[in-house]
């Protein structure tokens, strides 16, 4: 029973992360993009390759972020220079990561990293896993809650509600857009360099069905504290939480897993058919 | 809200009720990564040797969280040990649990970080390689066509496995009196192309164990068959789509030499490390007779009396 609540809380910190990177793009500046899929695992080799050649792995957890902003800024110079449509561009840096992820493993397309060190290594308390996850989501919470706070956060908030109204503010919204992007998808890539060191190994599909999932999440969070005057950082976390509890719920239940995929989109569907009205599309989504 | 919190309360009381399973033997917890025949033979060939034991199965549909959760939950529900079928799902299990790992369908376990060396394992985790046996198939290819001199091999330049399988082949493949042409492809488009061109220049084909290739058996076969060359393969599962002969292993044995292992550990409580990580211990002759009959090949003798059907 512990062990239960314990993994849950784990899974939902590790993917709590990557939902409030999904939750920027998509909610903040009302932008789908599915360069997660690929952002994920480029964040998981990223981390796995420098630590196995000796880097420390909260450094190795640094460059994964550093790489996830390189990566979205790339989707967003295409969307925003380019014109190419934010779905469109989100496709083909995934499909580029999946090139990239490849070269980066040196070929390969699984690392072990069972004999490596990790990002919980030298605490050495109870439940050590989950409290340093638990406060990483924290601190993370807490620095974007902050960010969505300056002039910066605003004008991102303001490009999802009007574009035109940072027109007139003087401001680029296209500038607005790549920094979103790339904020969004360094928190993804590090979502991914977490994972390697929970997870112990690096795999090229490590990204499969990443987006869904994290909007999933977001949906699940708005849908259960929608009432409630919190944050949408919290409101993420929690939905990431019972996005896993419902799906651990599954697994405890004998639920067949070729049905698991199907499941993920039951609760995706529900979840927006619950919030309906209470949390619409965004323009340009 | 409040509605939310009682229906909360209610399913933490269901889990708790569900997870109170009562010992009566050795449990075994099955994590499978994903649904594929092999691996479904994997795990049947290991049940049907475990008739007594309590069996907990799960399959994480090729995602590493659900993998992680249904570890979790299997190691609550006081499972004695973990088969673990494919790479992924071997290493998710040897990197949570310090209970016993018995994993299968993994090729080569030393580099995907499972054991420090095949011989003597030092953790917690030994199991069964999928290892293909090479030389056996290089030798049934010259038996089946002594006049051959080159076989041509297609790979998926992604997979891991593959370089080494092309590797292994490179070695061996003088003892045979043969010479290799491979081809390496990308992407499932190039399939085509790739084995015009090797088509071309060799006098056989042969498949080996690459999920890229093997998926595209049937395309791979129809081009040399237009060629008028017969295709080889190193498993028995692609084997209807027109493979003349596979000296195979057997997903289904590989699991019942795993049962062996299982029942080493938990019965005769045999340490892991001195239970060395197996390969195949035999093999299954596969020969086609139609595919025979339509190349215009003769099956030699001594083939047929080996062959299994």
């Amino acid at each position: 029973m512990i062990n239960f609540i314990v993994n849950v809380l784990e899974q939902g910190s590790l993917y709590a992360i990557l939902s409030i990177g999904v939750m920027i793009s998509y909610k903040i500046i009302g932008l789908s993009d599915l360069s997660v899929d690929g952002t994920y695992p480029l964040g998981a080799v990223v981390s796995a390759v420098l630590i196995m050649g000796g880097m420390s792995p909260w450094l190795a957890l640094f460059v994964s972020f550093v790489a996830g902003v390189l990566a979205g800024s790339v989707t967003g110079i295409l969307h925003v220079k380019l014109k190419i449509s934010s779905l469109l561009s989100g496709i083909l840096v995934m499909t580029g990561l999946y090139s990239i992820n490849l070269m980066i493993a040196g070929g390969k397309s699984n690392l072990p990293l069972l004999n490596e060190r990790n990002l919980f290594d030298g605490f050495n308390f109870p439940y050590a896993r989950l409290i340093v996850l638990v406060s990483m989501v924290i601190l993370i919470k807490f620095l974007v809650d902050w960010l969505l706070g300056t002039k910066l956060g605003y004008l991102l908030k303001v490009t999802g509600d009007n574009e035109g109204l940072v027109i007139g503010l003087g401001h680029d919204v296209g500038l607005v857009k790549i920094i979103g992007l790339s904020l969004s998808n360094g928190l993804v890539a590090l979502s991914g360099g977490v994972a390697a060191s929970v997870g112990k190994y690096y795999d090229i599909t490590l990204g499969t069905g990443m987006v869904v999932m994290g909007l999933s999440s977001v949906m699940l969070g708005t849908l259960l504290l929608r009432r409630f005057s919190v944050k949408d950082t919290t409101m993420v976390i929690v939905g990431s939480i019972a996005y896993r509890f419902i799906v651990a719920l599954a697994i405890r239940f004998g639920l067949d897993p070729q049905h698991m995929k199907l499941v993920t989109v039951i609760i995706f569907v529900v979840a927006i058919v619950l919030n309906n009205g209470g949390f619409r599309m965004r323009k340009g989504a | 809200m409040k509605r939310f919190w009682v229906v909360l309360v209610v399913l933490f009381v269901l889990v708790g009720c569900t997870s109170n399973g009562e010992k009566s033997q050795f449990k075994v917890g099955i994590l499978q990564w994903t649904n594929h025949p092999a691996l479904d033979d994997a795990r049947e060939g290991l049940v049907s040797e475990l008739k007594n034991y309590d069996i907990v199965y799960k399959n994480a549909n090729d995602d590493a969280s659900n993998a992680n959760m249904m570890l979790a939950q299997m190691l609550d529900e006081g499972v004695d040990l973990i088969y673990a079928i494919a790479t992924p799902a071997a290493q998710v299990a040897a990197s949570q649990t310090d209970i016993p790992v018995v994993f299968n369908a993994v090729t080569d376990a030393v580099a995907a970080g499972l054991v420090s060396s095949n011989e003597a394992p030092s953790a917690n985790v030994t199991g069964v390689s999928d290892m293909a046996p090479i030389d056996r198939q290089l030798a049934l290819i010259k038996e089946f066509l002594p006049e051959a001199t080159s076989v041509g091999v297609l790979f998926n330049t992604s997979e891991d496995n593959s370089l080494r399988q092309i590797e292994m082949i490179e070695s061996l493949i003088d003892k045979h009196g043969l010479n290799l042409n491979v081809q390496g492809i990308t992407s499932p488009q190039e399939i085509a192309l790739a084995t015009e061109a090797l088509a071309i220049k060799s006098d056989t084909l042969y498949i080996i164990t690459d999920n890229m290739v093997a998926s595209a058996t049937a395309q791979v076969v129809n081009v040399a068959n237009e060629h008028n060359i017969p295709v080889f393969m190193a498993e028995g599962g692609q084997f209807a789509h027109g493979i003349l002969a596979s000296d195979s292993i057997s997903y289904e044995k590989l699991g019942k030499q795993a049962a062996a292992m299982v029942k080493k550990i938990l019965e005769e409580e045999v340490a892991i490390a001195d239970i060395p990580v197996e390969i195949s211990e035999d093999t299954e002759l596969l020969v086609s007779d139609e595919v025979a009959k339509l190349l215009g090949i003769e099956i030699p003798v001594s083939i047929l009396e080996r062959a299994s059907k």
